[in-house]
């Protein structure tokens, strides 16, 4: 975690990350995501966490990397026109900002991110003019292989707000909500594919047989039954997914967390 | 098969009881709904990009003023008329019933 040397601190800050409270303040509003019942909640706690953590703007985005139809999916605590101006532009697979928080664990004042090219730099001075000067990314990582990830951005409409020591104290109060923000994100996600594809439990039994490797005939063998019927069984599943084979089925239901 | 995976997959299901929209409508990918909150109303918009995948926001409006300068700026005024003309009158109609917002929100 890159920082900038005490005296460029900004007071408001700094004040705030002193107080004995600071930390169970945020931890307060992170604890509250678990219980979340719809998105309203979730943007509700995501504005309150961002004014406790001393932050003018905020956005968190779950998002799958590598997967060819891809899906984002934010929610902002900022100005919404700033997605219409973004989108007019850009797309989110180009974000620098995203690119970060895809390949790294740990925050980072938004300054430190190198822009690759001109496209890049535009994504960024849009989001200066929305509120997000001064800005930290916090990458909330799903773990193992999978490809779930997230980002919760942080922002100030005043530059360099986020330099100095308070930035550790922002970024390890941060981390944890953004790992909550990603599973409250991956919850609904799952719930809405059981919901939309009618996935029985036995499905999923087979789909996690194939996630540990094991092969159609190893199942077939197992469960007693044909190689013909398992694999009609697996075509359905195959479709009611939307995927190309049951490697890409198993994969997606481990990244909705239903195996 | 499998008693375990029935009972995992149904308290999966359970441990998120969801509660649903004010109002939604959707044509194809696309889509909307939006919520009562305590912040004023919040929007939950879905809008495909062909060749790009599908991106999702969600925000809260704590005034009709601010939902409708985003009304005015949304893409979907142009790609989708009909589905915008609804989610402005389900959003102002939110909006205007709504009860005051807490003191200290």
């Amino acid at each position: 975690m890159p920082s900038s040397p005490p005296d460029l601190q900004h007071p408001r800050l700094r004040d705030l990350v002193a107080s004995p409270d600071y930390f169970a303040r945020v931890s307060e509003v992170t604890l509250k995501l678990d219980s979340a019942r719809n998105v309203a909640n979730v943007a509700d706690h995501l504005k309150e966490a961002v004014d406790r953590l001393g932050a003018d703007v905020g956005a968190f985005v779950s998002y799958i990397v590598g997967h060819r139809d891809q899906s984002f999916r934010f929610f902002l605590a900022c100005d919404p026109r700033w997605y219409v101006e973004y989108e007019q532009s850009a797309w989110y697979a180009d974000d620098p900002w995203l690119e970060y928080a895809s390949r790294h664990a740990l925050p980072i004042l938004a300054r430190d991110i190198p822009i690759g090219d001109a496209a890049q730099g535009a994504i960024v001075r849009i989001a200066e003019r929305y509120g997000f000067s001064s800005a930290v990314v916090v990458p909330a990582p799903a773990g193992r292989d999978l490809t779930r990830l997230g980002m919760l951005c942080l922002g100030s409409r005043e530059p360099a707000y986020f330099d100095g020591e308070a930035f550790r104290s922002v970024s390890v109060a941060a981390l944890p909500l953004a790992l909550s923000l990603l599973d409250w994100s991956t919850r609904d996600a799952r719930h809405e594919l059981l919901r939309s594809t009618l996935l029985h439990p036995e499905d999923l039994y087979l789909l996690e047989l194939v996630r540990r490797g094991r092969s159609t005939k190893e199942i077939a063998k197992a469960l007693d039954t044909t190689t013909t019927s398992l694999n009609s069984r697996f075509q359905r599943i195959i479709a009611k997914l939307g995927v190309p084979n049951k490697g890409a089925a198993a994969q997606l239901a481990a990244e909705y967390g239903l195996i | 098969m499998n008693i375990t995976h029935r009972l995992l997959l149904r308290r999966r299901l359970d441990r998120f009881p969801a509660s649903p929209p004010a109002a939604s409508s959707e044509e194809g990918r696309a889509g909307y709904r939006i919520f009562g909150s305590v912040n004023g109303v919040c929007v939950e918009i879905r809008r495909p990009r062909v060749g790009k995948g599908l991106a999702t926001h969600v925000m809260l409006f704590s005034s009709e003023q601010d939902f409708l300068k985003w009304c005015e700026a949304e893409p979907l005024r142009f790609s989708n008329p009909f589905l915008h003309a609804k989610l402005m009158r389900h959003g102002c109609a939110l909006l205007a019933t709504r009860p005051s917002a807490p003191a200290s929100a």
